[in-house]
């Protein structure tokens, strides 16, 4: 039985931030894909979300997510829009120093000709108050095989606009094969 | 992860439209943790069943649940004869249903076996839960079950984890 666990790709903000992480021509030779990021931005507040694009397009996601917070009731939420929420809270300037959010999402059979369901999980860590834990389901209603998935600190631009991931962000991509 | 390392495809099973169950039997012991990642459309809603080693009579399962809807999130508790995958919210046929369940130390013959499941669906909301087969027997047949038929387009894959 062959192993199956393969990193494609990695990527790490350098000393002036990135303001996405930008994996493409992403092959078709796994089963599943898997996103792992530890990130933090520099937007003046406490939660910072980070924006998942799908073969750089803006269009046609949906996704419905839980989160808690420690002191207050679970909260959910739902969306539709131009982009998946994969990390509605992360760490934004305004928590503790040198604290990033930890997040992933897990996107099975992302070459079949069918539209792509997604889960994903995300913490956030603030030694003060308002830490979160996310978790969601997401879709992404295009048939297309994914060919590139960017990480991304806006809501309006693939590869990013005012805010940055700051040095020390990373995040990989690991292809996961079913035979 | 290195490349290659610790995790591997023990089986993968992509039922046709006529199946309401799913058998993955034979699972050897020579892993630490087992893994279930399972994308599927089914023609009724209700949830899917888990069940270990065959057992779906002892009443020895029982769930914790965090669901959520879009809207409000709740938890609930179950025992009986099986896990759920999508419990409470249960499933969807319209869009492609998704669970990811980890079976940790499933191999072990002195532990109760314990399971962390994340679920969810686009148009129904996400769940996680943890639960607990009470039996010490190593894990070596999974069944997934279901009220109706896994329709064609589903893929339930059994991976096992090696910690060392």
């Amino acid at each position: 039985m062959p192993n199956t666990y393969t990193l494609i790709a990695s990527s790490t903000a350098g000393a002036g931030g990135t303001t996405a992480f930008d994996f493409t021509s992403i092959p078709g030779t796994y089963t599943d894909l898997l996103l792992k990021w530890s990130a933090r931005q520099d937007l003046s507040a406490v939660a910072a979300s980070d924006f998942i694009y799908i073969n750089g397009l803006q269009s046609s996601y949906s996704g419905r997510w839980v989160e808690g917070n420690g002191p207050t009731q679970p909260s959910s939420y739902s969306y539709t829009g131009n982009f998946t929420y994969a990390n509605a809270e992360g760490n934004g300037a305004n928590t503790t120093a040198s604290t990033f959010a930890n997040a992933e999402i897990y996107i099975p059979n992302y070459t079949v000709s069918s539209n792509k369901s997604m889960l994903s999980e995300s913490v956030m860590e603030n030694v003060s108050t308002n830490a979160y834990i996310v978790l969601g389901v997401n879709l992404w209603s295009n048939t297309s095989a994914i060919t590139r998935v960017t990480i991304s600190t806006s809501a309006t631009n693939v590869t990013g606009g005012a805010q940055k991931f700051v040095q020390y962000s990373t995040a990989y991509l690991y292809g996961i094969k079913n035979s | 992860m290195a490349a290659g390392s610790t995790y591997t495809s023990l089986a993968t099973v992509s039922p046709s439209g006529t199946s309401s169950v799913i058998v993955m039997s034979s699972i050897p012991s020579t892993y630490t943790d087992l893994v279930i990642v399972a994308q599927y459309l089914k023609s009724g809603t209700g949830s899917s069943r888990l069940i270990f080693n065959n057992d779906s009579s002892s009443g020895l399962y029982s769930q914790t649940v965090l669901y959520a809807n879009g809207t409000s999130a709740s938890s609930g508790r179950d025992s009986g004869n099986w896990l759920f995958l999508l419990d409470y919210l249960q499933s969807s046929t319209t869009n492609a249903n998704m669970a990811i369940v980890s079976i940790m130390n499933y191999s072990n013959t002195t532990t109760h076996k314990t399971v962390l499941e994340h679920s969810g669906v686009v148009d129904k909301g996400t769940v996680a839960s943890c639960g607990i087969w009470k039996n010490t027997a190593a894990i070596n047949r999974i069944d997934i079950a279901d009220a109706s038929n896994f329709s064609a387009g589903t893929t339930f894959t059994l991976y096992g984890i090696t910690a060392a």
